[in-house]
């Protein structure tokens, strides 16, 4: 076994890395082409980034393709991504036609490539015309996306599904994101990875350094939420929580972490708001930190004794998935993703208002033997569904799948 | 939904999917000999394989036994006791995980003259 397959062994278990390997072996050999518009930035380019050579190390020849365009091809893009969340937003038909003729020059370059492949997955709306302009192609081709389309602005949505209904798949993170189409649709939840700098271990050393940092009082219990300053995270509901919890464990700390705002305007508002509800209680700490502090964000996760996602909307949540990761209990909104990952009374808990979320603080810390235990069983719920070897082995189940049709049961033993 | 007094309400953004699974089974490579090898490994295998050899096997087998059981029988009237133990549990209300730690205790209790 390779030296990667085998570091993803030692934290993600033994039995998902023989799963993948019995996988593979019924692929070997096999092209498969993962196709994007960016290799850098963004969360389906930092998948492809560890997906890709994993999936070479199994010995599936595995090559990732970046198509590209100008200002008004991406000016188009990000339109129809917005509009599949639910904006709605009249595209004029010029940048269509940009769409279209951009997606038509890529399939050119790429034509060879494509055709040949065993499987292509295309990777959310940029690139998904391109299975139009390539109709030689010997292969199965998959849709995958990887945002919440459960309810787009319809006559976007239309004139998307022209596009993707000819697909012989799709994949979509939630059962609740996906879309009515044509042919098989696969569930696989977005995922994280244990070896990255966000979640990897950290020596005590490096969460002592953040409580320095930050000045947070090492003997004192931390809450701690990670999220932009968005209006749907509820800063603002966790900052009250907070204070309702304040009244009966008065050492408590609220560390609320989040992005920049420099290209959100609405996301400066809403930091101007946080700071004038956290006042000058010295025992809320509002961070602002910069784009790329994946270390920090782990350290944070680390030291907290609870932390919150109380988002009012969210997609998957893998803010929830690295806390769990961390073995750490998560009282969650009831929405989205995080309704699949924490689990009440298991996981964590979830809540709708800013007294559920206290009454839930103050209930698991009063009871550490729960809180430990819940943030064990976290740790493992996450191990055995939401890592990336686990994202790994469901897309070569699928690949199987594909192959062996609509039968109920593949034997690979 | 005819029986009850008032329709049950959901939230919009509740809505029933219906999801369809396929099932893939893989080889472990563990083999066992006896019974007594059972119990040893048993608090160690994956919750798959729990699933697969206590749950789906009932649905593949013409008896509707799962495998452990069938084994057991085809073994000998000696572990009559331990099948009627194993026939107690009722998998559909526990977590895998809770399932395999039952079954840990049950062979346990058995192998350690409990019977």
């Amino acid at each position: 076994m390779s030296d990667l397959l085998n570091a993803y062994a030692r934290v993600a278990g033994q039995d998902v890395i023989e799963h993948i390997t019995q996988l593979s072996a019924r692929l070997k050999g096999m092209k498969v082409v993962h196709v994007n518009s960016t290799r850098l930035g963004g969360g389906v380019a930092e998948i492809l980034a560890k997906l890709v050579p994993l999936m070479n190390e199994t010995g599936i020849q595995t090559k990732w393709e970046v198509i590209t365009g100008k200002n008004e091809f991406f000016q188009c893009t990000k339109n129809l991504h917005n509009a599949l969340q639910g904006t709605h937003i009249i595209i004029p038909e010029y940048l269509l036609n940009t769409y279209e003729d951009t997606n038509a020059e890529n399939a050119e370059e790429l034509r060879k490539t494509l055709e040949e492949a065993d499987f292509v997955f295309i990777h959310d709306p940029q690139p998904a015309p391109l299975l139009k302009f390539c109709p030689n192609r010997k292969g199965k081709w998959v849709w995958r996306c990887h945002i919440d389309a459960s309810h787009p602005y319809l006559p976007v949505w239309k004139y998307l599904r022209k596009f993707i209904s000819g697909y012989d798949a799709s994949v979509f993170s939630l059962a609740d994101f996906s879309k009515p189409l044509p042919h098989p649709q696969y569930i696989i939840p977005p995922s994280i990875d244990p070896l990255s700098e966000k979640n990897i271990e950290l020596d005590e050393e490096e969460i002592k350094e953040i409580h320095d940092q930050f000045k947070l009082d090492p003997l004192r219990p931390v809450m701690l939420q990670v999220s932009r300053f968005d209006r749907f995270k509820d800063p603002l509901g966790v900052i009250q929580a907070y204070q309702l919890t304040k009244a009966f464990l008065p050492n408590m700390q609220l560390v609320l972490a989040g992005g920049g705002a420099t290209d959100d305007p609405e996301g400066e508002v809403v930091l101007s708001e946080v700071l004038t509800a956290a006042g000058k209680d010295p025992d809320i700490h509002i961070l602002v930190l910069p784009p790329d502090a994946p270390r920090t964000i782990n350290a944070l996760q680390r030291l907290a004794d609870i932390v919150l996602q109380k988002s009012i909307k969210e997609g998957f949540g893998l803010t929830v998935t690295e806390a769990m990761w961390k073995g750490k209990a998560v009282i969650g909104g009831d929405t989205g993703g995080i309704r699949l990952q924490v689990v009440n009374h298991q996981t964590g808990f979830r809540v709708s208002t800013p007294e559920g979320a206290a009454l839930r603080i103050r209930y698991l810390m009063h009871h550490p033997e729960v809180l430990f235990e819940m943030g064990q069983k976290a740790r493992e719920f996450v191990r055995n569904n939401f890592l990336i070897t686990e994202q790994l082995k469901e897309l070569l189940t699928l690949i199987v799948g594909l192959i062996y049709g609509t039968e109920e049961r593949i034997e690979l033993g | 939904m005819d029986e009850n007094e008032f329709i049950p309400r959901v939230r919009p953004d509740q809505q029933f999917h219906f999801v369809r699974s396929q099932i893939v089974v893989f080889d472990t490579h563990h083999q066992i000999e006896t019974p007594e090898a059972l119990a040893k490994i048993l608090p160690r295998i994956s919750v798959g394989s729990v699933f697969y050899h206590f749950i789906d096997a009932r649905r593949r087998s013409p008896e509707g036994m799962d495998d452990f059981r069938s084994w057991l029988i085809a073994s000998g009237k000696k572990y009559k006791n331990l099948c009627d133990r194993l026939a107690e549990l009722d998998p559909y209300f526990v977590t895998l995980t809770e399932l395999r730690h039952q079954l840990s205790l049950v062979f346990s209790a058995f192998f350690k003259g409990a019977h």
